[in-house]
This record gives C-alpha cells, structure tokens and sequence, in this order.
C-alpha cells in the first residue's frame, strides 16, 4: 500500500526550528511502522535520524509521537495506525536534539531522584527473600516499566513544568520499590514522592496511561501512592 | 517564564488525548470560570449589608435575559465540575477503580444530563415567561 | 546489598501538599450537597426573578440558612482559590512571580471570605 510518512525534521547544524517533510513509500500494512522509518532511512535519506535497539518493544528506545499520540514505534502495526498520511514527531517535554532524537537526560535526573535500588541491610538470608503471591501482587505491574518516557512526555503537567515535577515514569518506579515488601525504605521514598516537584503535581489527566506500550495502570498507582503518603500504607 | 507553560497549553490541543485530557481539560476550564463568578457574586451579594440600592441595581441586571442565558451555561460548569470532580473524588480513595475509567466517564456524563437537562429546561422557561410579561 | 548509599539528600517533610490534596477531595464533597443545593434553591423551586432585598431577609431570618450559606462561602471561596494556586503551580514556572501571585490570590481570597462573612452576619440593612 502507499504510505506517506510526515516527519517532523530537525537539524541542529543547518536548521532554526524543526519542519515538516513528507516521504511516499510503498509499505506492508502488516509491518511495524518501525520498519517503515527505517525504510526511508536506508533507502531514502539517510540523515533520518532516530533511536531504535531491539526492535521488540522491550528496550523503550523508539519511543515517539505518532498521529499525536505517544507510543512505541516498534510496537505499532501500520494497519493499526490505518491512516494514509501518518505524522511522526519526537517526544515532547524533553530537550530535541535531532530529528526524532530527544535529550534523556532530564528524565534520568528524575529517575535517579527517587532511589531507584532496593534498601535492605537486613542480613541476607541462606536462599531468597521470600515473598508470597499477593505481596508481589501488590506491585507486579510496575515492575513492567521499560523506561521508554512516552508516559512522561505525554503529561501535560510535565510539559508545563517539567523542571518541577518527577513525571509518572519516576512515580511508578518509587512506586515499584514502595510496596515491594522486601524494601525497608519506604518511609524515605513516600517522603520525596511527597514533597512539591512528586505526586502532588499529578493532575489525574490519564494520558500516561494511554500512552504505556506496556499497559501499565500508572494513574492507578500514582494514586495508590498518593493515598499512601495522605492516609498511610496498606495493611499488607 | 510563563512562556513554557503557555506552550504546554498549545501542547495540549495539539496532543491526541482520548478522554483523559478532554475530561480535564474541562474540568479546569469549569472550575476557573466558576471562581471567576463566585468571586463577582460574593461581592454583589454582600452589598445586601454594605449598599442595599446597590443590592437592588445588581438584580434587576440579573433578570435581563442576557444574563439568564449566561446562569444557564455557569449552571452547566457548575453541574459538571460537580460530577467529574465527584468521579476524581472516588477514584482517588479507591485507586482500583481506575481500571473502571471508560464506565466512569460514561457515568459522569450521565449523571450531567440528568442534573443539567432539567435545570437548564426549567431556568429557560423562566427567563421566556419573564420576557414575555 | 551494602548500605544505603546517601545519593539522595534528606528533605524535610512537606506536609502542604498533603493538607491540600486532602482538603480540596473531603471540600468538594462538601461542596457538592452545598452548592447543587443553593442553585436548587434559587433557580429551580424558587425564580431568580423573584430575588430581592425581601427575598433574601426572608431566608436570613432563619440561623440555619444563615449557618449553610457561611459554610457554602468558607468552603466554596477556599476551594476555588485553592485550584487557582494549583494552576498557578502549573504554569507560572517563575519562583519569584509564583511567590507573588500565590500571595495575591490568599489575599484576595481571604477578603472576599471577610467581606461575605460580614455580609452575612450582618443581615440585610434595610435602607
């Protein structure tokens, strides 16, 4: 089928402000759109620039805008998108570099923050730190996060004020370690998800959780937290 | 200063949002527009105390039709900021409840219809029976 | 695992975020009987048309009402100055004119709160 890709191109070297530019090719509805930018950039203009790795969906590296809405490239069949024209942008909220290509670093920052590393100085123990069925329950699906931003990116709060807030990316990973019940800084990690740049500045939009590739309820266990920090944590 | 928050405005008409962002987006609109009203109101109200005459100017104001039709649209911000923030309310004492987002959305419209409908037919009544005395 | 390692500065506890976040939720249930119920009241079973200086007497002659429009006031005012700090969070990055506004609004908040409260304690004044 015929597809036309409308890119939003940004050269650092040569241009003042990003524009669009729109290739025609011909694509398999039932590839991953991944591949159709990938397409262009071996055949076509080889200055495309963008990040991909594993092309599965695993690594979050090919996260973008697609048609408006934040997803995994590698993720997305074009017969899902089902859109002659698709337009592709990179993530917005973070600083562009080029291209399709934005600077992690501000989302790193957020990330490293909220002590992303399991606290305990208890002896270890001969075999594992046993845990039941429900108490991984409890926090299974925030341990899904690839890391990828698209939830972050697609946040108005944090595209607002992204230099004030975490983001819900970093709110799920403290949430992950939060009721993960081999952790024992809990009281630590609930006191900087509380302070003014954490899970106060949420403003249950919902758009994080649309945006997951990987489905995970993030609204949901922002306020799970929230809840925590107000009205203290569950009896496990 | 305030340009990255400006921007962050356009952002949110440009981004393909489902309901989410339509839901807040109206919420927020719906709750500045009801504090700018309470704000006049609760100045033209007190003058009951402070200038009576000025009481009686600010009503008979109020009952040109203009300003019925105007009631009947703070009625509507009103109704539904009531109920999506009703929706917010629970969903964040329950969190579970998240996963029944699409339901509760339906039932915020719902519950808007029912409470607004009525009301805005019976306000609107008013001001043509008033018009045409 | 070794010990925690300090990357992470201690912060004091901030417990502002949680007071409002908990406030603007258990107001707003508050707010929800009081309000639909003023609008009730003076638009559905009663006709705005009929709003006068009598009308509002009337109403006031009861404790009661007097006591349900002070808390519909209170709560109302409190509720909506709040959200407009909250936006003001969102969109004035600056800390200098966030400090100054965010003033602003608790003055203007807290005087239209005095101004209505003394309105309703002091009645209708009949000219």
């Amino acid at each position: 089928m015929e597809l036309t890709l409308r890119i939003r191109r940004f050269n650092p070297e040569t241009d003042t402000k990003p524009h669009w530019e729109e290739y025609t090719i011909d694509a398999d509805p039932d590839q991953k759109l991944l591949d159709a930018l990938l397409y262009v950039k071996d055949h076509l203009y080889g200055t495309l620039t963008l990040r991909k790795s594993c092309a599965q969906g695993i690594c979050g590296s090919d996260a973008m805008r697609i048609n408006g809405q934040n997803g995994l490239a590698c993720r997305v069949l074009i017969k899902q998108v089902n859109t002659p024209v698709i337009s592709i942008e990179p993530l917005y909220g973070l600083p562009l570099i080029k291209d399709l290509v934005v600077d992690m670093e501000p989302f790193w920052k957020w990330y490293r923050a909220i002590m992303p590393w399991l606290v305990n100085d208890e002896p270890a123990p001969e075999k594992e730190r046993l845990q039941s069925a429900e108490q991984l329950a409890r926090y299974d699906d925030s341990t899904k996060c690839i890391l990828c931003a698209a939830c972050t990116t697609s946040c108005p709060p944090f595209w607002a004020n992204g230099n004030n807030y975490v983001g819900p990316a970093s709110i799920v990973q403290a949430h992950r370690f939060i009721f993960d019940s081999r952790d024992r800084a809990t009281a630590e990690r609930l006191n900087i998800m509380g302070q003014a740049f954490g899970v106060w500045k949420c403003r249950t939009v919902y758009n994080c959780t649309e945006a997951c590739p990987r489905g995970i309820r993030i609204t949901e266990h922002i306020g799970e937290v929230k809840r925590a920090i107000s009205l203290g944590m569950p009896k496990e | 200063m305030v340009s990255e928050g400006l921007r962050s405005v356009i952002e949110v008409a440009r981004y393909r949002g489902r309901f989410g962002q339509l839901q807040w987006a109206l919420h927020r609109l719906s709750g500045l527009g009801v504090v700018l009203f309470l704000s006049l109101h609760v100045i033209d109200t007190a003058t009951v105390y402070f200038a009576p005459s000025a009481y009686t100017f600010f009503v008979s104001l109020y009952k040109n039709p203009f300003f019925g039709l105007l009631e009947i649209g703070l009625a509507a911000a009103v109704i539904y900021h009531a109920m999506n923030g009703l929706r917010l309310v629970i969903m964040d004492f329950w969190p579970a409840l998240w996963e029944k987002q699409p339901q509760a959305r339906f039932l915020v419209w719902i519950s808007f219809a029912v409470l607004w409908v009525p009301t805005a037919a019976v306000m609107f009544r008013n001001i043509v029976l008033h018009v045409i005395k | 695992m070794a010990a925690t390692q300090p990357a992470v500065r201690p912060m004091p506890r901030n417990t502002w975020g949680t007071v409002s976040w908990l406030f603007m939720r258990i107001s707003a249930l508050a707010l929800i009987v009081l309000t639909l119920g003023h609008f009730a009241i003076q638009h559905v079973f009663n006709d705005v048309h009929n709003l006068d200086l009598a009308f509002v007497a009337a109403r006031w002659s009861n404790l009661g009402w007097r006591i349900y429009d002070a808390l519909l006031l209170g709560l109302g005012l409190a509720h909506g100055f709040n959200g407009l700090r909250i936006v003001l969070d969102d969109y004035v990055t600056s800390h200098t004119w966030n400090r100054v506004l965010c003033w602003v609004i608790l003055i203007v908040g807290t005087a239209l709160t005095i101004i209505g409260m003394v309105a309703i304690i002091g009645g209708v004044r009949r000219t």
